[in-house]
């Protein structure tokens, strides 16, 4: 018998000592975790503190080799035996990876109520008035939220009472009734994001898949033609099966990183054809959220608007044509405002809580000082 | 540092036991008071040099009483009180000023500002160890150490630090010195040490998000559900017991893989049939001292029945206080001890008759005094007791992954039941087939080795949360 212990104790020593021996050999090479924030150190490391300790205990195991591993595998075993994602605020059912805030939150109880949302809806119709008067439209997009897209699999907890008591629903109605430039891609995407050969939006990621960004944008470039009476440059691409997709198509099954993928509906690449034809393009402001990025860090981008084009990210962050982030300055933005054509301001559903991020209240201020 | 950590099992536990197996024997102990030394520096840099100057004063002490014609109990005396002012001033200085500066104020005076001592991890434990090494050499149960280095070898050594076993001199006293370690040893070591990173790693620390998150959705709506209020608190009694057990599994299989055999800490205490069982079942180690080292001395069960009855209270009125200085640790000390003497009085003896009963009886009394053991306060207790039993009839509130979690509390639930039976033992404690096991042994190494990969894959994604739109 003690030759057989003899046998499993050099099996043991092996197992413990494998992972040390893997990381010092950096054998064998994985890919990085995808979505993981890199580790920073603060500014001052203490040992007295444990501030040290728990920086470097984080960075010699994440510099390991089997860290990716492990992490990969643990997010495998839990999302196989028991369908969870370790993904901040995200779940998984009946085959799609949602967000937990996109549900009944966001459709009812951040409902802002008609005294709010009023005055908002003024300003934005002050606003549309004033850019007219320059020879500029102003155009309000509401891009698909997930839960309405892929609403019969949302569970029953999660539901949306229906009901008009949410803000994204006032300001439908209120687009509708006064005619404003508006284009709604949340009932687009409802009604045809199966019919199409590939996903508008995925099962596996939070926003339009770049199929449903080059969409939305196609529309809204044909929208603005006929707003602006001019014939802008239209997106013009190729479809074909990914080889790498963009991560924002699937990013919440990216971030997921699992070695084994559960299957979704099909996905496709964008390939712009004409990114660098000389075509009229749009000098735009853009004010929105992350559904913008689908399109600014693509060659969509290129193939559509004027490289004095800027993007304002929520409320405090300002990208320019180059994706260099700025602090907002009314100076500059003034001066953008002014060499625009087209201000798009697009919100989700869920963000119509913020909606315009700040930016209408801004580009007021500057234009009624002009009116005076 | 502690065992569950990517640290502790990708660097330090496969460089110490490989290193063990091939450091000669006179310098094997060196190097685990190398590793021992090391693995407290990493946690508490400025502590090591309270632990090691109390190590000396605590070895010169029994140096002095061992010496021919000393006067051997004055040195025993000076060595437990040192000892305890110690702990005393490290663990209850915050507490006992706190406690003044509060009666100040309620009298009128105003508080009273204090400095606040930092707590040197591990003290309660290494003191008490401290404590059995002078009193078993005094009681001429084991020989004293000649060796400085032995001496804080017992002390220090780390598997047993941080949190127990709380392992008696006497028990030991000869494996320091000398110590055989078989392979089969070894190897049960082992297997034992990855039940105990499994419980941790995959039972408690699941139990201890999930009572997180019951605890962050209560109240959240604005009212507190008496449901969730009883699921978290049997939510903590199960990963209390298998977050506690499983850490001194690990520490009985490191002293295993290196040739110690420590006592055993835990025995199936949520089937005790009555208090007085549950503490010769839970944290037995700790038992085990407070019977030999205070109990006894205070006159056991020689004494007249009242006299017991306030040795036992002082006992748990201590026990309580050593878990934490705080009141709530104290007054589920004394909640216990009350307990212990319904028992000698009358409980016992009914409890007895009922079977099944008694042990869910029991089951319920224990998770009560979790309630209060889990508190920040003895205010945050009281509410939580209020909450639970309003009854109130609230749904539990809503949680991401209930199934998920209630899944792993079940699993526990069923864990603790089967510990009665043989074939859990005999997985424990790696008796195989040929030794009138149940398993064989091909098996056993083949679990062994699947919950050590899980685990370890679980405790290096510990970390791992990202969140979505981090660069957004």
């Amino acid at each position: 018998m003690d030759s057989v212990f003899k046998k499993y104790k050099i099996w043991i020593l092996l197992v413990l000592v494998t992972p040390l021996l893997l990381t010092i050999l950096q054998f064998p090479k994985t890919n990085p975790l995808q979505g993981v924030e890199e580790l920073k150190a603060e500014e001052k490391l203490s040992w007295t503190e444990g501030t040290a300790q728990k920086y470097y205990e984080n960075l010699w195991v994440r510099s390991s080799v089997v860290h990716p591993i492990g992490v990969k595998l643990r997010n495998q075993m839990d999302f196989s035996f028991f369908k969870k994602i370790n993904v901040h605020n995200t779940y998984y059912n009946d085959g799609i990876f949602y967000r937990f805030y996109n549900d009944f939150q966001t459709d009812n109880t951040l409902f802002q109520g008609e005294k709010v949302l009023n005055k908002k809806f003024e300003q934005y119709k002050e606003l549309y008035r004033l850019l007219k008067k320059r020879n500029k439209t102003l155009l309000f997009i509401l891009t698909p939220e997930k839960h309405h897209v892929y609403y019969k699999q949302v569970p029953e907890i999660n539901r949306a009472k229906n009901s008009d008591s949410s803000n994204y629903r006032y300001f439908i109605n209120k687009f509708t009734e006064t005619g404003l430039p508006f284009i709604n891609f949340d009932s687009y995407f409802i009604e045809n994001n199966l019919k199409k050969p590939y996903r508008l939006m995925a099962e596996t990621g939070i926003h339009w898949t770049n199929y449903g960004a080059a969409v939305a944008l196609d529309s809204i470039v044909k929208y603005l033609s006929i707003e602006q009476n001019t014939q802008y440059q239209n997106l013009e691409y190729k479809l074909g099966k990914p080889v790498k997709l963009n991560w924002m198509d699937n990013d919440l099954l990216t971030t997921s990183n699992f070695p084994i993928k559960p299957k979704a509906g099909p996905l496709a690449d964008i390939y712009v054809t004409n990114a660098d034809a000389k075509g009229k393009k749009i000098p735009a402001v853009l004010i929105g959220d992350s559904y913008f990025h689908a399109i600014l860090w693509t060659q969509m981008k290129d193939a559509v608007f004027e490289s004095n084009t800027y993007f304002y990210y929520y409320y405090n962050t300002e990208y320019d044509y180059f994706g260099n982030a700025h602090t907002i300055e009314l100076k500059r933005l003034k001066k953008q405002v002014d060499e625009a054509e087209c201000i798009i301001i697009e919100s989700s559903p869920m963000n119509t809580e913020n909606f315009g991020f700040g930016a209408i209240e801004k580009m007021l201020q500057i234009l009624r000082a002009e009116e005076k | 540092m502690v065992f569950s950590s990517g640290l502790f099992l990708l660097y330090f536990l496969p460089i110490a036991i490989l290193m063990y197996q091939i450091i000669p024997g006179s310098f094997k102990n060196l190097w685990l008071l190398v590793l021992s030394l090391a693995f407290y520096f990493w946690g508490a840099p400025l502590f090591i040099y309270v632990v090691l100057g109390t190590s000396l004063a605590n070895f010169i002490f029994v140096r002095q009483m061992q010496k021919p014609n000393s006067n051997r109990k004055f040195w025993l005396v000076a060595y437990i009180t040192s000892n305890l002012l110690l702990l005393g001033v490290f663990k209850y200085f915050n507490f006992f000023a706190q406690n003044f500066s509060d009666i100040s104020e309620y009298a009128g005076n105003g508080t009273v500002s204090f400095f606040e001592i930092a707590l040197p991890i591990g003290i309660s434990f290494f003191i008490f160890q401290s404590i059995t090494y002078a009193v078993d050499v005094y009681r001429k149960e084991a020989p004293a150490l000649n060796k400085f280095t032995d001496y804080l070898f017992y002390i220090l050594f780390f598997p047993q630090l941080i949190a127990g076993p709380i392992v008696r001199y006497k028990d030991i006293a000869k494996q320091i010195i000398i110590r055989k370690l078989s392979n089969e040893q070894f190897v049960s070591g082992f297997h034992r040490f990855s039940i105990g990173l499994a419980k941790k790693a995959l039972i408690a620390n699941t139990l201890g998000e999930f009572y997180m998150k019951l605890q962050y959705g209560q109240g959240i709506l604005g009212f507190e559900s008496s449901s969730t209020a009883w699921l978290m608190a049997l939510t903590y009694t199960m990963q209390l017991f298998f977050d506690f057990s499983g850490y001194s599994d690990m520490a009985i299989g490191i002293g295993r893989m290196v040739g110690f055999s420590f006592p055993e800490n835990f025995d199936k205490p949520y089937l005790s049939k009555s208090i007085t069982e549950f503490w010769r079942r839970w944290h037995i180690t700790l038992g085990t001292f407070m019977l030999h080292y205070l109990y006894i001395p205070l006159g056991g069960n020689r004494k007249k029945s009242s006299r017991i009855y306030v040795n036992l209270l002082l006992v748990f009125f201590l026990s309580g206080l050593w878990h934490g200085a705080a009141w709530n640790f104290v007054i589920w000390g004394l909640f216990h001890g009350f307990w212990i003497i319904l028992d000698r009085l009358f409980l016992k003896k009914v409890l007895e008759k009922l079977g099944i009963v008694s042990i869910l009886f029991t089951f319920f009394v224990v998770l009560n005094g979790w309630v209060l053991f889990s508190a920040n306060s003895m205010a945050e207790a009281w509410h939580n007791f209020e909450v639970m039993y309003a009854f109130n009839g609230v749904e539990i509130t809503y949680q991401p992954y209930f199934g998920y979690f209630t899944f792993f509390l079940t699993l526990s639930l069923i864990l603790v039941i089967i510990s009665a039976i043989k074939p859990y033992y005999n997985l424990r404690d790696f008796i195989p087939r040929e030794k009138a096991g149940i398993w064989n042994s091909v098996t056993l190494l083949g679990i062994t080795t699947l919950l050590y990969a899980i685990s370890f894959c679980y405790v290096l994604a510990a970390d791992y949360n990202p969140f979505i739109y981090f660069k957004f």
